[in-house]
């Protein structure tokens, strides 16, 4: 365990390029212990970029990403891999392991990671899939589960070695309103009961004011606004703005070209 | 669909009647040309315009676009004209209509050329390095807390070895009676049905020595080599292996290395059994149909068969699961996008092992003839 960090998240002038296209252009933030920072965006943003970078899985064109007060870009895929543990990463789709049930899932970074009994390990993973509401599902195939269920289920995983961060991909893309709300509910008392900080990144509004306590509004690879939700809320700026009250964007409709080809008689 | 043309002053006039589809532009089209072709401007009267889909809407666009100014369109019903106003206005097309078109062949010839150079070397380049990685895994990895997973290799081994006894015995069996054929026609032709025994010479040596390794070796590359791109593809593409990652495991340890490990162990084992069924195909030719007697046969193929043979047999064949697995699992990471790079992937894995296969058999055939074993 290393030692508690103020801000475990500390992203600086971070840029991700692919050839000649820019993904991110300097993007800066911090998260603070205990907080939930939201990094939302239209499609093609950058944001799933960013919280590849934030795990370690891509390593930036330049700037730096420092997570519970290491610089990942120092450090190499072993040591990577013995950091990885101390943060929790739930993918899109729960990305759960397709050959193993549902409880080998949860137990795998326990059984990999440390020397705990068998015993030991089955009553801890019995408790984190009942913590997400998955009760007696252990022995169940990822197949066999609805998208919800699995994305909770991937987050038992994520959970399970008690990380300091979380970092969340489109947690409530491809769920049903009902549902989606529901798991922001398990956010909100998880990170009562645990305190947990978090880096979520999506485009479901509804979602993000939910469940954030700052948000950064990511657009074309450039964060362009950050705050709390009423902050953010009450932005004006254009792009912003239409971004947060789901406004088409502007010069999508230009009628007029068409007039010149149509006789109105 | 009819269009009619008529003059009116400076202007003709097409009118349109009846249904705009896609079996009726090109009706509509010559008659269009025509007008245009007079010189004249032409107003295209759409009052008579009765259903119409998406290729018909799409036409009007392009031909008012083209025409600049010359071709108007008049009298559409309010339903076409909402219906050509949510489409894309003319000025958006510009460029786009091209982009679709194919490029031309020596383009892509150049392209492919280029493109197949650098797929060939990044291939050779990913392979080399799983292969180190491999070898770091199973050598010094241990030592530095990287654990071999050998429970994980012994449910492979099952799947890659035990079920796949069927057909490599069915293979073999067959292989070795088209052996004991092919050999007694050519024995005969040097000195008659007396020489049928030695087809017991014959079909050993070539089982054990040659066919056993390099037909199980292709076999398992069609049926385990692409298990393993098709798996560890569909992995790649559902986030799995960066999920493997985030927890601190890596892929090659946790995946890899325990299915290449099995096709080490399973092929030789496999080549083993496929030797012992294929010489025993050889023998129902020879005894059976050929008539040679059992203990004759016997004999000989006892004589025939050194146990340097058997053994070199089983050295390639462990070294043919080394490639079959390093190349399915380096095409499987290689995956990237969707499904259809992983469809892509595992066709390229069989191939280029099958081919790496023959080409490692050869070289080692060369060494066993040089070094004289």
């Amino acid at each position: 365990m290393s030692a508690e960090v103020a801000e475990p998240v500390v992203v600086k002038d971070l840029c991700v390029s692919y050839g000649e296209r820019a993904i991110l252009r300097g993007v800066d933030f911090k998260v603070k212990k205990g907080e939930i920072y939201v990094l939302m965006g239209p499609s093609g943003c950058g944001k799933t970029t960013v919280l590849r970078c934030l795990v370690g899985l891509l390593r930036p064109s330049s700037g730096t990403v420092t997570v519970l007060g290491r610089e990942l870009s120092s450090l190499d895929e072993d040591q990577l891999d013995s950091f990885r543990p101390q943060v929790g990463m739930l993918f899109q789709f729960g990305a759960l392991l397709n050959s193993m049930s549902v409880g080998d899932n949860v137990a795998l970074p326990l059984r990999e990671r440390t020397g705990l009994d068998p015993a030991t390990v089955h009553a801890i993973v019995k408790l984190k899939l009942s913590m997400v509401g998955l009760e007696g599902t252990h022995r169940r195939m990822p197949a066999e589960l609805s998208g919800g269920m699995r994305k909770r289920a991937g987050l038992a995983r994520a959970m399970v070695l008690d990380p300091q961060v979380y970092f969340f991909d489109e947690p409530t893309s491809g769920l049903d309103p009902v549902t989606a709300a529901e798991f922001d509910q398990l956010v909100l008392t998880l990170k009562r009961a645990l305190g947990m900080t978090a880096v979520v990144v999506t485009h479901d509004l509804d979602s993000a004011f939910r469940i954030a306590d700052r948000m950064g509004v990511l657009i074309n690879g450039r964060l362009v606004a950050e705050g709390t939700p009423e902050e953010i809320r009450s932005v004006k700026e254009g792009r912003i703005h239409s971004f947060v009250n789901r406004t088409p964007r502007a010069g999508q409709d230009d009628r007029d070209v068409w007039a010149r080809f149509f006789v109105y008689a | 669909m009819t269009a009619e043309t008529s003059i009116q002053g400076p202007d003709r006039i097409v009118r349109l009647r009846g249904d705009l589809l896609r079996g009726h532009i090109a009706a509509v089209e010559r008659a269009v040309d025509e007008a245009l072709l007079s010189g004249a401007d032409v107003l295209l009267d759409a009052r008579g315009v009765g259903r119409f889909d998406s290729a018909g809407a799409e036409f009007l666009v392009r031909r008012l676009k083209a025409a600049e100014g010359r071709l108007l369109l008049r009298n559409a019903r309010p339903e076409l004209r909402a219906f050509l106003e949510a489409l894309p206005p003319p000025e958006m097309f510009k460029g786009e209509m091209t982009s679709f078109l194919k490029p031309a062949v020596a383009d892509l010839l150049v392209d492919t050329a280029t493109e197949v150079v650098e797929r060939i070397t990044d291939k050779v380049r990913r392979f080399v390095i799983l292969f180190l990685q491999f070898v770091y895994f199973v050598t010094i990895g241990p030592f530095l807390g990287h654990r071999v997973r050998l429970d994980r290799s012994a449910g492979e081994i099952v799947a890659v070895g035990i079920d796949a006894l069927p057909i490599v015995s069915l293979v073999a069996v067959l292989m070795g009676l088209i052996l004991g054929f092919q050999s007694a026609s050519q024995l005969e032709k040097f000195g008659g049905e007396g020489l049928y025994i030695f087809s017991a010479n014959l079909v050993g040596v070539a089982i054990t020595r040659e066919i056993g390794p390099i037909l199980t070796a292709i076999l398992i590359a069609g049926r385990s080599g692409s298990a393993i791109t098709a798996e560890i593809g569909t992995m790649a593409v559902t986030e799995e292996l960066d999920a493997l990652r985030v927890m601190g495991l890596n892929p090659v340890s946790f995946l890899v290395v325990p299915k290449i490990l099995s096709l080490v162990v399973a092929l030789p084992c496999l080549v083993m059994f496929a030797d012992l069924v294929g010489v025993g195909g050889g023998f129902i030719t020879g005894c059976l149909v050929l008539g040679v007697p059992f203990s004759e046969y016997w004999g000989q193929t006892q004589e025939a068969i050194h146990l340097s043979d058997v053994f070199t047999g089983l050295a390639k064949a462990a070294v043919f699961g080394l490639l079959i697995g390093l190349t399915g699992a380096a095409h499987g990471m290689m995956v990237r996008g969707g499904s259809t790079d992983v469809g892509l992937k595992t066709t390229s894995a069989v191939v280029v092992s099958i081919a790496l296969v023959i080409c490692f058999d050869l070289i080692f055939t060369m060494l066993f003839f040089l070094g004289d074993v």
